[in-house]
């Protein structure tokens, strides 16, 4: 679904960050991908997002190879295929929760149509899946939600619609231990239903284990290693 | 969508757009006000004087014949003989002749001598002519018929006593008190120059100035009235006691009306050929054409001013909006990881520049409506403008138009600014 080939990157010229021979994503697959700040990892989700391009290399996903498409259709293919969860501050601040998530759908036609006949109703049961109080959030802004309310609503934004890929940059690390356990088993129980494929990067190695593979950025990154 | 979050951003925000807003609005209705006055001025000043075909005096500047004439503003270099006076009267174009005297002020406003003819002919506005509001025309020496301002600020009611003061702004020295006037009539509210008139017949000027002469001042000798350039401004009719109930031997100026228009050129040029003694004749639309171009140089500036002060509302909105763009980079770096294109970014913040200056536009209409409508009377009382309440002009239709399409070209930056950031921060700030 998702692959990296011999992707090269850099700030500037003689300076390479990223270097990356492979690294792949199998469908509905999920990856552990170990990395500190400052390695390269929210240039790497840029690069996959398709909000940057790479100087060389390729990356290919559901069969479209990135660098050949034009800023156009790389927004359109992010809106279509992928929900993102940061680690804070996921939320426009003035809209209530439904309408955050709705937001995926307003911007892709694709997902409003995946998210059935009504979107709205989509919404709420996405929110109650992830043990929301749907009617005690519904019509407050979400900067009023506790953190870890805010991740969960962050998180059903990028499920909605069924993308085949989501990626978390360090979802949990704004949260304490039992919400951030809470909040993994049902990003991981919504991807499995959703039938997406998850690439979640963290430093938080007492993680790694659930998931299906782990990759660390630093070990496979070729130029930190020279 | 985008319209969604516009609204919702705007709304979160709502004390700082407000205040943005009202910049907005109060800058719009200050334009707005300056074109409504502007209009109306333009329109009172050039329904002064309506159907006089000719005004004829003595030879000096056409403005200045028509302001001292028709605007009672500044005196007259020099009077015409009576006697030119009838002869213009008799001439076969003519068909009503007005001649007036000026010279006269009672605190300050002016008096004019006249006949009855001024009632009868004089017309302003579109073709309106002067309708008393109480009493009747002066019939005999003594009496005078107010404007409606001068009875409304002086208080004069019908058969009050009223002194004359010999010349303009000298009540203290000079006064006609040994022959007060008595209020016979009150003229109806015109917004021209004759409110602020008092109007009495030709007679009456003589004969305060008869006695005058003979009562107090006497250092000259009565000249005729030949024209001698070394004689005081004004009326100063020398007349002598035993001429005084007679005809005038002078006036100031008078106002012409022909049977037929069209020959008022060609009366033009043989009144300024006179022989007998130096007459100018002016058309007083071409003049107040004239007038009004020196006038309107205050006019387009006072407009020139509002424009500023709109350019400077929108710069404020301007800066408002790209004082907003750092602590929104976060929503917009969501926007984008959603899949929002760099120019939906640039649209969201074009969209808010429109509303902020619509919203701000239609407040400004409302102020100004709603200020013509409480200000209305007290103008037309004091000025004479006569604004209409709840209407709206094409020509304002323009101004607002063409305020929307700078507020959308004040929202050009901030909207390129945020474009450009979110194609930089992508979806992760460094902050």
């Amino acid at each position: 679904m998702l692959s990296i080939e011999d992707l090269r990157f850099s700030w500037q010229p003689g300076k390479p960050l990223l270097d990356l021979p492979s690294l792949s994503l199998g469908a509905g697959e999920s990856l552990f991908l170990r990395g500190p700040s400052g390695s390269g990892k929210s240039t790497l989700l840029n690069l996959v997002g398709g909000v940057l391009s790479a100087q060389s290399g390729s990356i290919r996903m559901l069969g479209h190879a990135l660098e050949t498409l034009k800023p156009r259709q790389r927004d359109r293919l992010r809106a279509d295929h992928i929900g993102f969860v940061f680690q804070q501050f996921n939320l426009l601040p003035y809209f209530d929760a439904i309408d955050n998530v709705l937001l995926s759908c307003g911007f892709s036609p694709r997902r409003a149509e995946r998210a059935g006949a009504d979107p709205r109703a989509q919404a709420r049961m996405l929110l109650e899946r992830m043990q929301m109080d749907v009617d005690e959030v519904a019509g407050r802004p979400a900067a009023e939600l506790s953190v870890g309310q805010q991740q969960r609503v962050a998180a059903a934004r990028a499920l909605i619609g069924a993308p085949e890929l989501v990626i978390a940059d360090e979802p949990t690390s704004a949260l304490d231990a039992d919400t951030r356990d809470d909040f993994l088993a049902l990003l991981f129980d919504e991807c499995r239903r959703a039938g997406a494929a998850l690439l979640f990067v963290s430093h938080d190695r007492s993680l790694e284990s659930r998931f299906d593979r782990s990759v660390d950025l630093i070990e496979i990154n070729r130029a930190r290693a020279t | 969508m985008l319209l969604k979050i516009t609204r919702a951003s705007l709304w979160n925000r709502r004390f700082a757009v407000a205040l943005t807003l009202f910049t907005v609005a109060i800058s719009v209705a200050l334009l707005l006000a300056v074109e409504r006055l502007r209009v109306e001025t333009r329109r009172s000043f050039a329904s002064t004087i309506s159907g006089t075909d000719l005004i004829v005096g003595a030879r000096t500047g056409p403005v200045q014949l028509l302001l001292y004439s028709v605007f009672r503003i500044g005196d007259a270099s020099n009077n015409i003989r009576y006697s030119s006076f009838q002869e213009l009267a008799a001439l076969p174009q003519v068909a009503w002749a007005i001649p007036i005297s000026l010279g006269d002020s009672h605190r300050g406003y002016r008096v004019l001598g006249t006949t009855s003819t001024y009632f009868e002919h004089f017309r302003y506005a579109d073709q309106r002519g002067l309708k008393l509001a109480r009493g009747a025309e002066f019939a005999g020496i003594g009496e005078a018929v107010l404007g409606a301002e001068v009875a409304a600020r002086l208080g004069y009611e019908i058969g009050d006593a009223v002194v004359i003061a010999h010349g303009i702004g000298n009540r203290d020295i000079m006064v006609h008190d040994d022959q007060p006037f008595r209020v016979v009539g009150i003229l109806e509210r015109t917004g021209t120059p004759v409110d602020r008139t008092l109007h009495v017949s030709l007679q009456s000027i003589d004969a305060i100035h008869a006695d005058w002469q003979h009562g107090v001042r006497i250092p000259r000798r009565p000249t005729a009235g030949d024209g001698d350039a070394s004689r005081e401004v004004g009326h100063d009719v020398h007349v002598a006691p035993a001429t005084a109930a007679a005809a005038p031997q002078t006036i100031t100026a008078v106002f012409l009306g022909l049977k037929n228009r069209a020959a008022a050129f060609a009366l033009q040029r043989q009144i300024n050929e006179y022989s007998g003694e130096p007459l100018l004749a002016i058309m007083p639309a071409m003049t107040m054409a004239q007038l009004w171009s020196l006038v309107g140089v205050a006019e387009s500036a006072l407009l020139l001013v509002a424009w500023c002060v709109v350019v400077a509302g929108l710069l404020g909105m301007t800066t408002a909006l790209v004082s907003t763009l750092s602590e929104r980079r976060r929503e917009m770096a969501i926007l984008r990881a959603i899949g929002a294109r760099p120019w939906q970014i640039a649209a969201l913040l074009m969209l808010e520049s429109a509303l902020i200056t619509l919203l701000g536009t239609a407040l400004g209409v409302l102020l100004v409506q709603l200020g013509v409508l409480l200000l209305a009377p007290s103008l037309s009382g004091q000025f004479g403008l006569h604004l209409q309440p709840l209407t709206f002009t094409l020509r304002e239709l323009g101004l607002v138009l063409a305020v929307l399409v700078g507020g959308q070209i004040a929202g050009i930056l901030p909207a390129l600014l945020a474009y450009r950031r979110s194609l930089a921060d992508g979806l992760t700030i460094r902050i």
